[in-house]
């Protein structure tokens, strides 16, 4: 039997709601978005279950995404009430130790096979159902919008989001970088793989964002320092769309927006790279490259048949070149920007710091690109 | 010595030698040295066909082979033609192969090894000293404790274990044996001397003729050959020496010859969510480096007939990911922890499949030896068993709090198809029993001949995952033995 209550949880950390959409359930919760409020730090869940299967999905941070997924797959349509009867007869509601008694179910559906597929994770149905569950106990509270406002927000979630910033000021921002960047060339890479950017901006809050062509990005404050980035589908789609695009520092609690200025993406150095038999290696200058380092064993940027890609910018390309990393001359494809090659994988077996040429073979002329740093993970 | 003919022609332009090896590689330069060193008494022959560098362009097309349906994007950079061969550009990893690599798998087509884990293992130290790997404990239950925290708390009698890859610096032979080479008084080395010719007298080679690629060619007469060019070239010859002979005897005229071509290669299914700190790859224990990985029980092989597919893990930051900073709920049925995404990398160990194969076309080279064609044809089983593998430990991780699994790729034959290769050139004149099952015996002799042997990895008639090298020295060693007369001394 279900009662439905309210049931409130002071100071329950947020930080887990980051991917909550705004999206309502039908039927569920308020159509209208609530003033953001200060003192609006706790999430709200009332399932209507028990209290303590409220508390215990309060407790289930970083699930939000996951309970997402499944709404948009296997849970679709479903909603808060028909999820929490289905949830309460998997989970005794009244158990003395809900968090013991999930922990038994979600063993048994792995042990039964009863599970649910969110891109590609095998997973228990229980665990899917509860993070779903929670989702849309948090959406059915309109208090619970100031406080995910306020809160760590996903490039995902801040694309389904209406701008509505006013536009005002933050923080002072003394400098910012990097400002460009060509079609196709990924600059300070960062160890995940994101294009990272720095921003000298004193006094920022703590809960500031910044929002890159209209999308928050993931942020870190530290002292005076603002970093941010390009990630995952973003900086695919703007490394590879030549154009302006705006970047901002922003306040989601006070949805104020402080332009900050546009980042730019030019087109190729060239449209055409000079190439040919009259052209001498020595004529060329070698721009940045990448990958330049990697780990014992793993080809990033892999390639279908598990090699790494490397893309080289180069002013120019004589007919023939090829690259030679240690003592192998590899193929090269030739692209607008200069070229790309594959190294196969079994060069990047041992710990090494390995030269990279480009060399013709004809004439023996060499130019340095620079090392491939192959490292031995600590 | 060492004599290039590039350089030097030979004295009549030619030699008398008690050994003729083919083929300066780990396995010949090990067997030429170890040999020169048990028979002060006889001298032997070690020809390169590559000097002390890299191979020209003329060099490599000795080597341009035609491809099947399979691409074989490695091809290009998988033989060496110089003093060392593939240890020029080899990475170390190092690891005997395991028990069940020896042991038959009833599900499949031919026998494996005809000798046991024991037999190799006698020649293991000194395999160990020639590829100087110096961290020799490959039974990772007895170091386990001094790295138990980056490692699963496994259960003991599950189907998931645990083993250790060990690394040679590495190890390159061609210059850290160089003077060995030269200074070895019974021991002559031509460089640029390509095998171009085997002559044969009813059960036995007389005679082998190299050349530089333009230079007079040289005839050497031995007791003994022994044919160590890699996987390929090896084939490559004896298939030459068959010529347009049935495929319907023993040894040369075997139909095994040129057959279960492998080569060690593997999917990356997907993501593991699993406790933070796990060194499932390479990495320094105490200054030596290590790299343990995830495979089948020995149990779990024998009774299910699984193949040998170990795993290795490097983590991933799980960025928008869904399960992007999950795990480490107790409710949530997680161990205590946090709780990191690493990407699954697999290396299967490939069924021997009659049907991957190695075969000569009407295309000759400029030595005038007919080029190979590679249709390589890795067994469907292959992927089959490695996916099993895997969601086996996805369930494990699943079942026991430890983790979830996620499959990035499906196990279909397109993502097969895109697989390449290690540069281990396996199985094609494999190690048999009987003629019946394959082409050279327990001596690495070829069957129906007198004195021709093969040294290189193509004689596994299984192949685990590990890297070949290791036994190739070790089989080398025991070759070595076995042509002084010491190995059937000591038995």
């Amino acid at each position: 039997m279900i009662n439905r209550r309210q049931f409130v949880i002071g100071g329950a950390a947020a930080g887990g709601a980051a991917a909550i959409t705004y999206t309502l359930v039908p039927g569920d919760s308020a159509d209208t978005v609530p003033a953001p409020a200060p003192e609006a730090t706790a999430l709200r869940i009332d399932t209507g279950i028990s209290p303590a299967m409220d508390e215990f999905l309060l407790s289930l941070e970083h699930t939000d995404t996951l309970g997402r997924a499944w709404l948009a797959g296997d849970g679709s349509g479903i909603g808060l009430a028909q999820l929490a009867s289905t949830v309460a007869q998997r989970i005794d509601g009244s158990a003395a130790d809900i968090a013991a008694a999930t922990a038994t179910r979600i063993q048994q559906d792995f042990a039964q096979g009863t599970l649910c597929d969110i891109e590609g994770w095998q997973l228990s149905l229980t665990e899917c159902q509860l993070a779903a569950l929670r989702v849309l106990a948090i959406e059915a509270n309109p208090a619970n919008r100031a406080v995910l406002a306020a809160n760590e927000a996903t490039p995902e979630a801040a694309a389904n989001s209406p701008d509505g910033y006013t536009v005002g000021t933050i923080a002072p921002l003394q400098n910012w970088g990097p400002k460009k960047t060509a079609k196709g060339l990924a600059f300070n890479v960062q160890s995940d793989g994101h294009c990272g950017l720095w921003f000298q901006i004193a006094g920022a809050p703590a809960h500031a964002k910044i929002m890159i062509d209209g999308e928050i990005a993931r942020t870190t404050i530290k002292g005076k320092v603002v970093t941010s980035g390009l990630f995952g589908k973003q900086k695919d789609h703007i490394l590879s769309t030549p154009g302006t695009y705006e970047i901002a520092l922003i306040d989601p609690i006070r949805k104020v927006k402080q332009p900050i200025g546009e980042f730019l993406v030019e087109e190729s150095p060239a449209g055409q790279l000079p190439g040919g038999e009259s052209i001498q290696l020595s004529d060329c200058t070698v721009g940045k490259w990448g990958p330049q380092k990697t780990q014992v064993g793993v080809a990033l940027n892999e390639q279908p048949d598990g090699a790494m890609g490397v893309w080289v910018y180069i002013s120019c390309l004589p007919h023939g070149a090829r690259l030679r990393i240690g003592e192998d001359d590899l193929p090269i494809t030739r692209t607008k920007f200069g070229f790309t090659t594959a190294i196969p994988k079994p060069l990047l077996e041992a710990p090494q710091n390995m030269p990279l040429h480009l060399v013709t073979p004809g004439d023996g002329q060499e130019l340095a690109i620079g090392n491939l740093l192959i490292e031995e993970p600590e | 010595m060492i004599i290039d003919l590039e350089q030097q022609a030979l004295e009549h332009n030619a030699l008398r030698a008690d050994v003729c090896i083919a083929g300066a590689g780990p396995a010949g330069i090990v067997l030429a040295l170890e040999l020169a060193r048990a028979r002060p008494d006889w001298h032997i022959v070690l020809c390169e066909a590559g000097g002390t560098g890299n191979a020209t362009e003329a060099e490599r097309d000795i080597y341009r082979m035609a491809l099947g349906e399979k691409s074989y994007s490695v091809a290009d950079i998988c033989r060496r033609r110089r003093l060392g061969g593939t240890t020029a550009h080899w990475g170390g990893w190092s690891k005997p192969l395991d028990a069940t690599d020896y042991e038959d798998n009833p599900a499949w087509d031919v026998p494996a090894w005809p000798i046991t884990q024991a037999e190799v293992q006698r020649y293991m130290d000194s395999a160990l000293a020639w590829t100087e790997i110096t961290s020799t404990e490959f039974d990772l239950s007895r170091v386990r404790d001094t790295i138990a925290q980056h490692l699963l708390p496994l259960r003991v009698d599950g189907p998931i274990t645990e083993h250790a890859f060990r690394f040679s610096p590495p190890t390159r032979f061609g210059t850290r044996y160089y003077n060995d080479i030269n200074q070895q008084d019974n021991l002559t080395c031509l460089l640029h001397a390509n095998l171009t010719r085997l002559d044969r007298a009813g059960e036995r080679i007389t005679q082998a003729e190299v050349k530089p690629l333009d230079g007079a060619a040289a005839l050497i007469t031995a007791e003994h050959f022994v044919l160590a060019m890699g996987g390929l070239e090896t084939t490559r010859h004896l298939l030459n020496l068959r010529g347009e002979a049935a495929a319907d005897g023993e040894g040369i005229f075997s139909d095994h010859l040129g057959r279960y071509f492998a080569d060690h290669y593997g999917p990356r299914a997907g993501n593991l969510l699993a406790p933070e700190g796990l060194k499932y790859h390479r990495f320094s224990n105490d200054g030596q480096p290590i790299m343990p990985v995830l495979t089948f029980s020995a149990d779990h092989i024998r009774k299910e007939r699984q193949h040998n597919t170990c795993m290795t893990l490097n983590a991933s930051s799980g960025e928008g990911s869904v399960l992007h900073q999950y795990g480490s709920q107790s409710g949530l049925n997680f161990k205590p922890g946090n709780y990191w995404q690493y990407q699954v990398q697999m290396i299967v160990e490939p069924r021997p499949n009659p049907l991957s194969r190695i075969h000569l076309t009407n295309e000759r080279c400029a030595l005038g030896l007919r080029r190979l064609k590679l249709d390589w044809q890795p067994h469907r089983d292959d992927f089959d068993s490695a996916y099993t593998f895997y969601q086996t430990l996805g369930g494990e991780l699943s079942r026991t709090g430890l983790g979830r699994f996620q499959i990035t790729r499906q196990n279909t034959a397109e993502h097969q198809a895109r697989a390449s290769g290690a540069c281990h050139h396996l199985g094609t004149t494999r190690m048999a029993a009987r003629p019946e099952d394959g082409v050279v015996d327990t001596d690495l002799k070829v069957f129906g001949s007198q004195n021709l042997y093969v040294a290189s990895s193509s004689v596994f008639p299984r192949y685990g995952y590990s890297n070949p090298t290791l036994t190739i020295a070790a089989l080398s060693v025991r070759l070595a033995q076995h042509l002084a007369g010491q190995k059937e001394a000591q038995a």
